[in-house]
């Protein structure tokens, strides 16, 4: 992805890990992460529990300290920053919690939460100016007439709304980058999809980047479209290309399971995938790690011998150097765990059964 | 009567073939929020649940699917007043009975016996300290006093065997030791010992990893096709209607907005609530699809608007929408939308390529 | 089925269970005070706990002060001259309960606001901040918890003349904070993992307004529980050591009313019930209203003791 390298670079995680001491011993919770976040790009981190997704994210927020590896913003090493440049680089890389309902303070209405980090660090002069950048702030995030919504208490908010509010806290301070961890996973279904616009147009209109972390490979796929999207697993990346190819076309083992395992808003196409095919549902404990490949014990096509001894690296998929993924046996994924595909039409729209029966 | 067993490419029921098992008629729900007041979260549903089949309530938060689904085995909380309206739910001596006049003993009794509750959430709804085999025997004895410990030990395996656990390992075990799947299939196999015939599930896969909601959905499939109970779920999550339900009721402001056979819900819905649903769910397979949101939000239930109540949100609204509200009608043999236009509506995705 | 625990102020819904709480009047003060007063024991707890503090503050301008002492009149009973009888001077002992009041209400509430503020301040830095400051904190705090307070108090009467009442609530501020600053600190702990705290260093709104902004608000009802539980101690202290006579025994409160009731042989006598009981009664309204006050505060703080 030529072009995602003109964007200005704006973050990297390199050899990223994190260990956490726990009384049943080290949980290796992030493992070797390395991501870079451009302005103007969105990369999608997609996983599901225990994989390290949320951990990954607020590593890079600076919400937590990574055991190894090392966090570069703007080219120098967090960890290196002194004072003032600490104050800068956690401005302007910004977080959104997933809950809409526990990130606003209750005691606060939503011009005072806005207003106070405006305050704060003299960005404005008076309450006049405060008020008035409130008001646009409300405006970029959809929340219109701002009037409305100045005055108000979280709890007279919905939860759409409250996630608006935070995502225009996050801009009171000009972020460059913004992680939003699982910020639609709360809200309804049917408002999901304008956050998201949402989003985007800060991303295009602001040439803001963004970390979008989810379980969701739906959201990821349209969120992401133009970006990167990242699989993670026990704490490690299994996956990793563009978007489109990524969830499209998945080369690895678990991506592959992920993408059959979703069920799909039409009866047909979700009732003919076939089962996930995985030797066992469960994720296994992250105390105890598989030796070798993490994925071997569920994978169907895991080989005795070679699996569960070495742990591969990111090869690359079909000679692409944008798309890699962890696993030896790439060639033969395709035929040994084959994908449903949309039933297309030659109009390009979904095919529809006759009345009373279903089609294949 | 009973439906035969159904494979994965299921067909669309006859319904009328048999005799409904419940029998909703105009039932309303409220929740008392003082003293003299309260708020109208169900409102004159009218629905009839036939034996084998899955009926999925489908709606967004704050529609009453899920006090509907409970109201219907009288769980509400205990603000919660069945305002008006009946419930009849037929015996296995095909005897009906009103399930709304039934006494605090024989509700008790038709709870587990006849019909189940598994909830969402499953890491709170078990016991702590209790062995799993405890929870078996606890949940048998309570209603079935004859059966001894080694046929219930049998019943209990066989049913775990069914959701597709080992009795050996989970049996012994307590419920911190088994992982969030583990739970919820084992809160299944309770739900299932005493071989209801109708079983309410309230959001069974959210808080759940896919993989794991994958295997849930499969081993629901199996289960309800080999022990042919009615099941009734809850569910904000379209596809997870379009999985397993045979009908599917969409649910808006307290109402049932739409009725119909899954297949009609998804390739010909008529009610714009419904096709705004579909419309806002992005798919994962095949090319990217248009995705929209619907503008607005879920009313409270203080403050319903006059008239259909999503006419607000409704990009088809006219002006009697806003003075008239639409009952639910059928617009096609077995398929029922509540809306003045519904004949007008139609399902149109076009392929984009997503520009977000 | 058990529903996972509530937050402080309590805003959101279960799912699946409407939010069908009333939103008209927006503060948080307001809602506050309407479900303070929604529950019977609140309401009467707090008008109660109010009245009596204002009549122990304001009650002797309100009385005339001229009560004499008739000889004659020693211990009388109730009568419609004086509706709590008299005392051993023959002086009207309900003159004396609604005068009296100011030293032990005043004591009481100066010992609480010197706890209060001690335990806060250093209750809430030391969770926020964590490190060495915290441990040093919990050290001071566990050594000074492990002082038996009252004997404490006896000691240094003996060497100390507890002839302010300044003096004699400073000291019992002193001695009070420790268990109150303990349950600041559990507080705060838990508050500061709030993700909207994060959202504030997020932010980067600096450690001062966090704690005063972000988490002393969300806590205020806690506080004032906690001051009203200080207040309550002080004043068993005090009462304490009234009888025993070592607080400052000049002019006449309640408290000197025990200690005299105790010296002056009204226990001996069966005619000066009234007299003996009328102090503690009414001390004993205080505590009581007091508690049901704090009861129906902890209600609304913890939605699960609620009937919901």
């Amino acid at each position: 992805m030529s072009e995602a390298t003109q964007r200005e670079l704006l973050m990297r995680l390199e050899n990223i890990g994190q260990v956490f001491n726990t009384k049943r011993g080290d949980v290796r919770a992030v493992d070797d992460v390395n991501l870079d976040l451009h302005a103007g790009r969105v990369v999608c981190l997609v996983g599901e529990s225990g994989s390290g997704k949320t951990t990954t994210a607020r590593i890079a927020a600076g919400l937590n300290s990574p055991t190894d590896g090392a966090v570069w913003f703007d080219g120098r090493d967090v960890t290196s920053l002194g004072r003032r440049d600490r104050g800068g680089y956690r401005r302007a890389v910004q977080y959104i919690h997933q809950d809409p309902y526990a990130s606003l303070n209750p005691t606060r209405t939503v011009e005072s939460t806005l207003v106070a980090p405006m305050r704060k660090h003299r960005m404005v002069r008076g309450r006049r100016a405060a008020h008035e950048r409130a008001e646009e702030l409300l405006k970029e995030v959809d929340l219109t007439p701002p009037g409305n919504f100045l005055p108000k208490y979280p709890h007279q908010l919905s939860g759409g709304q409250r996630q608006r509010v935070s995502v225009a806290r996050a801009l009171t301070m000009n972020p460059r980058l913004i992680i939003a961890d699982e910020a639609t996973s709360m809200l309804d279904v049917s408002i999901r999809i304008s956050m998201l616009r949402m989003l985007g147009k800060l991303r295009d209109d602001l040439d803001v980047g963004f970390l979008f972390i989810t379980h969701d490979l739906a959201l990821a796929k349209y969120f992401g479209w133009g970006g990167e999207t990242a699989v993670m697993y026990l704490g490690r990346i299994v996956e990793r290309g563009p978007t489109a190819r990524v969830i499209n076309e998945p080369a690895h083992p678990y991506t592959r399971a992920l993408r059959q395992a979703i069920p799909e808003p039409d009866p047909t196409l979700t009732r003919n995938k076939q089962g996930a095919m995985l030797r066992s549902a469960e994720i296994p404990n992250l105390l105890a790690i598989p030796h070798g490949c993490p994925f071997h014990p569920r994978c169907p096509m895991a080989q005795p011998g070679v699996c569960d001894v070495d742990r591969p690296d990111l090869f690359p998929v079909g000679g692409r150097a944008d798309h890699t993924a962890a696993c030896v046996r790439l060639d033969d994924v395709a035929a040994e765990m084959p994908l449903s595909e949309a039933l297309v039409s030659a109009n390009g729209e979904g095919t529809v059964p006759a009345e009373g029966g279903a089609t294949t | 009567m009973a439906s035969p067993a159904g494979d994965i490419l299921s067909e669309p029921r006859d319904h009328n073939s048999g005799e409904p098992l419940v029998e909703i008629r105009d039932l309303s729900v409220d929740y008392r929020t003082g003293r003299k007041t309260a708020v109208s979260v169900v409102k004159d549903i009218n629905l009839d649940l036939y034996p084998g089949e899955s009926v999925a309530l489908v709606g967004e938060s704050g529609c009453g699917k899920t006090t509907l689904a409970l109201a219907i085995l009288r769980m509400l909380p205990k603000l919660g007043v069945i305002s008006k309206g009946s419930i009849r739910f037929r015996r296995r001596s095909g005897e009906m009975m009103d399930v709304l006049a039934l006494g605090k003993e024989e509700l008790r009794r038709f709870r587990w016996a006849e019909s189940s509750v598994v909830y969402q959430g499953a890491m709170n709804s078990l016991n702590p300290l209790m062995r799993i085999q405890a929870q078996f025997v606890e949940t048998i004895r309570a209603h079935r006093k004859d059966m001894s410990s080694a046929r219930m030990h049998e019943r209990a395996a066989e049913l775990l065997k069914l959701v597709q656990l080992d009795p050996e390992r989970v049996l012994p075990a307590y419920p911190h030791e088994l992982s969030g799947g583990m739970r919820q299939r084992v809160l299944l196999a309770l739900g299932l010992v005493l071989d209801p015939q109708l079983v309410v599930l309230d959001e069974p896969t959210t808080a759940l990893d896919i993989l794991t909601q994958r295997s849930v959905v499969e081993v629901l499939r199996r289960l309800q096709s080999e022990l042919h109970f009615t099941m009734v779920f809850v569910t904000h999550d379209l596809p997870l209607a379009a999985e397993l339900a045979d009908r599917v009721a969409t649910m808006y402001g307290g109402r049932i907005v739409e009725l119909c056979d899954v297949h009609e819900t998804f390739y010909n819905p008529r009610h714009p609530y419904t096709i705004g649903l579909i419309k806002a769910v992005p798919p994962v397979t095949g090319d990217p699809l248009e995705v929209l949101s619907i503008a607005g939000s879920p009313p409270g239930f203080g403050d319903m608007p006059a008239g259909c109540a999503f006419h607000p949100r409704c990009a088809f609204a006219q002006e009697r929408c806003a003075v008239d509200e639409p009952p639910l009608e059928p617009v096609d043999p077995g398929h029922d939308a509540a809306c003045f236009f519904a004949d007008e509506m139609s399902l149109e995705r076009k392929p984009v390529v997503a520009d977000v | 089925m058990s529903q996972p625990l509530a937050s402080t102020t309590a805003t959101n819904a279960p799912a699946g269970i409407p939010d069908v709480k009333p939103t008209r009047g927006s503060g948080p003060v307001r809602s506050f005070l309407r479900a303070l007063l929604r529950s019977k024991t609140g309401f009467v707890g707090f008008w109660v706990f109010l009245l009596l503090c204002l009549m122990g503050l304001f009650g002797q301008y309100f009385v005339k002060t001229d009560n004499e002492a008739h000889t004659n009149d020693i211990y009388q009973f109730p009568s419609s001259a004086h509706w709590l009888g008299t005392d051993f001077e023959g002086k009207d002992t309900l003159k004396q309960i609604i005068a009296g009041g100011q030293d032990v209400i005043v004591v009481g509430l100066v010992a609480a606001l010197v706890s209060t503020i001690i335990a806060v301040a250093f209750g809430s830095l030391a969770a926020y901040l964590g490190g060495a400051f915290d441990s040093v904190v919990v050290q001071v705090t566990d050594f000074v918890l492990t002082v038996p307070q009252f004997p404490l108090l006896l000691v240094l009467s003996a060497y100390l003349q507890l002839d302010s009442a300044v003096l004699l609530a400073l000291l019992l501020g002193a001695l009070g904070w420790p268990t109150l600053l303990r349950a600041v600190r559990a507080q705060v702990l838990s508050l500061k993992e709030r993700e909207y705290v994060e959202a504030a260093r997020l932010v980067d709104l600096g450690t001062t307004r966090i704690i005063v902004r972000e988490l002393m608000p969300n806590m205020a009802s806690y506080i004032l529980i906690n001051f009203i539980t200080a207040m309550t101690g002080a004043v068993y202290a005090l009462a304490g050591l009234y009888l025993l006579g070592l607080a400052p025994m000049s002019g006449t409160n309640w408290g000197i009313m025990i200690n005299e009731a105790w010296t002056k042989g009204a226990i001996f006598n069966s005619d000066s019930a009234f007299f003996l009981l009328s102090p503690l009664i009414v001390i004993s309204i205080l505590q009581v209203s007091s508690i049901w006050l704090m009861r129906s505060l902890e209600e609304i703080i913890n939605p699960r003791l609620r009937e919901a």
